[in-house]
C-alpha cells in the first residue's frame, strides 16, 4: 500500500497523523484563487517537474505507486517478467483543463500546444507505467469521486480474469482551481474545516493524495514466497439512476453496492468490524450514507470518515480510503473521525469519537460519487496477521 | 467467454440509426464539411448532422445535457430498443460502461470561460457539474433506469477496449446479465483548433488508411456508438465478440473473413499499419466515412457487426489502386469472423474480434 496525502507523504507519517489525530487545512498555496477555502494541500512534497495541469497528479500517483510497490517487497526489475497491470481513477487529470491555454485561445486566437500535448500524452495509467518503466495494461477510471474505488475493483477483476498477476489500482488527484470553483458554485464547499456526520456540516474541503495498492494473484504471490496481510475479499459497485449530483434519497445504490461486495466475500453484515465511511461534510453525502449503514450494518457499527484528515481528494478518494482501511486493520486500531462534535439526531450512527481498538477483520471501505455511484470495497486481515 | 452484441444504437456523421450507417456505408465516401474556425482558418471535419440531437422524447430529464451527454443517451437508448429486452428486466442486473478518448472538453472548455469571465466565485454550478467525466454516463443511467455498476473510462488510447473489457468481466463474474458499452467523443470548436494546430489536413478532403503514412492526414470526426452486450446471445444477435487485447500486435490466430484497419490520421506515424496490412486476410477500412477520431472505435465496431449480422461487405471507401487484398465492392457474402485493429505510436495495438451469430 501506498499513500500520499495532507496527513503525511507515505502509510508511516499518515499513522503518525492519525495517532496524533491531527488534522492540518489550510489556505490556498499552490494556486491563485479568489475563493479563500480551507484545503487539505500535500505539503513538502517535491515533485520533479514543476506543477501544472495533469503533471502533480502524476507525480503524487508515482510516488505513493513506489511506496506501495516497496510495501509488498516488489522491485521494479521483478515487474518486467510479469504481466502487470495499471488502474487508476482520477477527475483533474483527465481533463484538459488549462486556463493559460484557454485564456491564449479566447483573448489572442491561437495558444501553445505544451498543455495539449501534455494532455493527450498524460493518460494518468500509461503515464505512471511510463514513469517506472514499467510494460502494463493501463486504465484510467474516471468515475468522479468514486473513481478510485472503481478502478481498484477493475483492477481486481483483471487478475480473476487472469490478464494480470500484479495491478497497480487506486487513486490520485491534484488540487485544482476548477473544482474549487465548481464545488464552491454547487454550494458544497464549507467555509471552515469539513465536519463528516456532525450535525452543523457545512461541506466540504477539497484535498489532494495518492492511495494505491499493489493487487496480486495468489498463485504469483505465492510463487514468490510472499503472503500478503491483507485481502481483497469482495467489492459491489451500482448506480442510483437518480440524479447527476444528488444521491438517491433512500441510498438505493449504496444499499445494492454493499450487498454486492458482502455477497461476493460470502459475508453478512455481521462480519464486519469498521466501515470507513465517504462522509465529505456535505448535507446529503452523509445523511444518506449514515442512514444507510446504520440500515444495513445496525447503528452500534464503527464507523468514521477521514476526510477530516485529508478533506476531499475526488478521484484519489477510494484509493486513500482503501489504503487507510487495510492500515487500520493491519494495525488494529481506529483513528477518531475529525471534526464530528455533536449528533445529527436524522442520522442513526455515530463515526467514532476516540481511538478505537478492531475486534474483527474484515471492513469495507465506502465511496460514493457524482452521477450516483457507489462502491463498497471488502478488505480483510489475512488471518493470523492481527497487529 | 464470449458475449454477444444484441443491440446497436449509433449517431455518427452518418445521421443516427442503423439505416443511416447503412446508407453511408453503401454510399461510400463523401467529402468532409469546411468549418471556420475562431482564428480564421478552415477545418474540414465528419460533424454531426444538424438537428440529430433535437430528439425531445426524453423529456425534461435530459434538457440541460450537453452534446456529448446527448450523443451516448440518444446511441445507447436506441441500443437498449434494439435489444427487445423483456420490460421485466432487473435493472440491478444491467450495468453500463462508457467510453471516451477526450470526455466532455466542449463544457469543460465552457466552464474555463465562466472563470475567466466571471471570476472564481461566480461560475455556473450546472456548468460544472456537466464538464466531469462521467456526467454522460449519469444521464444514459438516470434516464435509461441503469441501476447496475456504471463505469466512465476517459483516455485517449484504447478506452473503448478497456470498457469492453470491463463489460466482459462484469458478465462473465455473473454481476450483471447485460451491459450496455459504447463510447463517445465530441468535435468542439476548441477541439478543432486544436485538431487545425496538431493534424495534417489534406487538400482534397480525403482520408488515406492505406498510406501507412509517417506524418499522416487526419479529418476530425465525432460520434457515438452503443452496444448491448449479453452472456447469452438473444434473438437477432449481432456478432459474438470472441476476443479482446491490448497489447503488441499479434496476428489472428485465425484469418478473420475481414480485417478492419482503424487507421485514421489520428497517429503521428502510421507506418505501423503496414504490418497488420499484410497478414494475408481481406482488408477494409471505413475511417474515410466516420472522420478521424482516437476513440473511433466503438464506430468502426458499429459498422462490423451490422456487417456480421446482415452478411454483406461494404467496400472499402477510397480504395484507389492499392495492391492490398482489399473489399472492394459491396455485396452479400457468407462473413464468419471481422477482425479490428486500432494502433498506438507506443507498438500496442486494441484489437476485437467478432464472430458471426449465423
Amino acid at each position: 500500500m501506498g499513500a500520499i496525502s495532507s496527513p503525511g507523504l507515505n502509510t508511516a507519517e499518515t499513522l503518525d497523523s492519525f495517532r496524533a489525530a491531527r488534522s492540518r487545512p489550510g489556505h490556498l498555496t499552490l494556486f491563485e484563487s479568489a475563493l479563500d477555502l480551507p484545503v487539505f494541500e500535500v505539503t513538502r512534497f517535491e515533485a520533479a517537474h514543476p506543477y501544472s495541469d495533469g503533471v502533480r497528479t502524476r507525480e503524487l500517483a508515482s510516488h505513493a505507486a513506489r511506496e506501495a510497490l516497496a510495501d509488498a517487497a516488489l522491485d521494479l526489475a521483478a515487474l518486467k517478467t510479469t504481466s502487470v497491470g495499471i488502474c487508476l481513477g482520477t477527475t483533474v487529470a483527465s481533463q484538459l483543463n488549462d486556463l493559460a491555454f484557454y485564456r491564449d485561445y479566447k483573448t489572442i486566437g491561437c495558444a501553445s500546444m505544451a498543455p495539449v500535448k501534455r494532455y493527450l500524452k498524460g493518460n494518468l495509467a500509461e503515464a505512471v507505467g511510463a514513469e517506472l518503466g514499467i510494460q502494463a495494461i493501463t486504465a484510467t477510471v474516471t468515475n468522479a469521486c468514486s473513481s478510485g474505488a472503481d478502478a481498484i475493483a477493475v483492477g481486481a477483476q483483471w487478475i480473476e480474469a487472469g490478464l494480470c498477476d500484479i495491478v497497480l489500482a487506486g487513486g490520485a488527484d491534484e488540487l485544482n482551481r476548477v473544482p474549487l470553483c465548481g464545488f464552491h458554485a454547487l454550494g458544497l464547499s464549507s467555509p471552515f474545516p469539513c465536519k463528516p456526520f456532525d450535525k452543523h456540516r457545512r461541506g466540504l474541503n477539497l484535498g489532494e493524495g495518492a492511495g494505491i495498492l499493489v493487487l496480486e494473484s495468489p498463485a504469483h504471490a505465492m510463487s514468490r514466497g510472499h503472503r500478503p496481510a491483507l485481502t481483497l475479499c469482495g467489492y459491489g459497485s451500482a448506480c442510483d439512476a437518480y440524479h447527476l449530483t444528488a444521491p438517491h434519497p433512500d441510498g438505493r445504490g449504496l444499499r445494492t453496492a454493499l450487498g454486492h461486495a458482502l455477497e461476493l466475500a460470502g459475508f453478512h453484515p455481521g462480519d464486519i468490524a469498521f466501515v470507513n465511511a465517504h462522509g465529505t461534510g456535505t448535507q446529503d453525502n452523509d445523511l444518506i450514507e449514515g442512514c444507510t449503514l446504520a440500515a444495513v450494518f445496525g447503528p452500534a457499527l464503527p464507523m468514521l470518515s477521514t476526510k477530516g484528515y485529508t478533506g476531499h481528494t475526488l478521484g484519489a478518494a477510494g484509493g486513500l480510503e482503501a489504503v487507510f482501511t487495510g492500515l487500520a486493520l493491519r494495525e488494529g486500531w481506529l483513528p477518531p473521525g475529525i471534526g464530528f462534535v455533536e449528533q445529527d439526531e436524522r442520522i442513526p450512527i455515530t463515526p467514532l469519537r476516540e481511538h478505537t481498538k478492531i475486534h474483527g477483520r474484515f471492513a469495507l471501505s465506502t465511496s460514493v460519487g457524482f452521477g450516483g455511484n457507489n462502491t463498497a470495497l471488502l478488505i480483510g486481515l489475512t488471518r493470523g496477521e492481527i497487529g | 467467454m464470449t458475449a454477444f452484441l444484441d443491440g446497436l444504437g449509433i449517431v455518427a456523421t452518418t445521421g443516427r440509426g442503423l439505416d443511416s450507417l447503412r446508407s453511408a456505408l453503401q454510399n461510400g465516401w463523401r467529402p468532409p464539411v469546411t468549418i471556420p474556425l475562431a482564428d480564421g482558418r478552415d477545418l474540414p471535419v465528419y460533424p454531426l448532422p444538424q438537428g440529430v440531437l433535437d430528439d425531445k422524447s426524453f423529456g425534461r430529464k435530459v434538457r440541460r445535457a450537453d452534446r456529448l451527454a446527448k450523443m451516448a443517451l440518444f446511441s445507447a437508448a436506441d441500443a437498449l430498443r434494439d435489444a427487445r429486452l423483456p420490460t421485466t428486466l432487473d435493472r440491478r442486473r444491467l450495468g453500463l460502461v462508457v467510453a471516451s478518448a477526450l470526455g466532455s472538453h466542449a463544457t469543460t472548455f465552457e466552464f474555463l470561460d465562466e472563470i475567466l469571465t466571471y471570476g472564481d466565485a461566480e461560475v455556473s454550478p450546472t456548468i460544472f457539474s456537466h464538464s466531469v467525466q462521467n456526467a454522460a454516463a449519469a444521464y444514459v443511467a438516470s434516464v435509461l433506469d441503469i441501476q447496475g455498476p456504471v463505469m466512465t473510462i476517459t483516455q485517449v488510447h484504447f478506452a473503448f477496449h478497456h470498457a469492453l473489457v470491463v463489460a466482459r468481466q462484469w458478465l462473465a463474474a455473473g454481476q450483471c446479465d447485460h451491459v450496455l458499452v459504447g463510447g463517445a467523443d465530441e468535435l468542439g470548436s476548441v477541439m478543432g483548433f486544436i485538431c487545425r494546430s496538431i493534424l495534417r489536413s489534406p487538400a482534397d478532403g480525403k482520408l488515406l488508411p492505406f498510406a501507412f503514412a509517417k506524418d499522416p492526414v487526419a479529418i476530425p470526426g465525432e460520434g457515438s456508438a452503443f452496444f448491448l452486450l449479453s452472456a447469452v446471445a438473444q434473438p437477432g444477435s449481432y456478432a459474438g465478440m470472441e476476443a479482446i487485447s491490448v497489447a503488441p500486435w499479434v496476428p489472428p490466430a485465425t484469418p478473420p473473413g475481414l480485417h478492419i484497419l482503424e487507421a485514421d490520421g489520428t497517429l503521428a506515424d502510421e507506418s505501423g499499419y503496414a504490418v497488420p496490412a499484410s497478414s494475408g486476410a481481406r482488408l477494409a477500412a471505413y475511417s474515410p466515412i466516420f472522420g478521424s477520431m482516437p476513440g473511433g472505435s466503438p464506430l468502426q465496431m458499429a459498422a462490423s457487426a451490422l456487417m456480421l449480422k446482415e452478411q454483406i461487405c461494404f467496400a472499402t471507401p477510397l480504395a484507389g489502386d492499392s495492391e492490398l487484398p482489399l473489399c472492394r465492392t459491396t455485396a452479400s457474402q457468407q462473413l464468419a469472423s471481422a477482425h479490428l485493429t486500432r494502433l498506438h505510436c507506443n507498438g500496442t495495438a486494441g484489437q476485437i474480434q467478432l464472430t458471426s451469430p449465423h
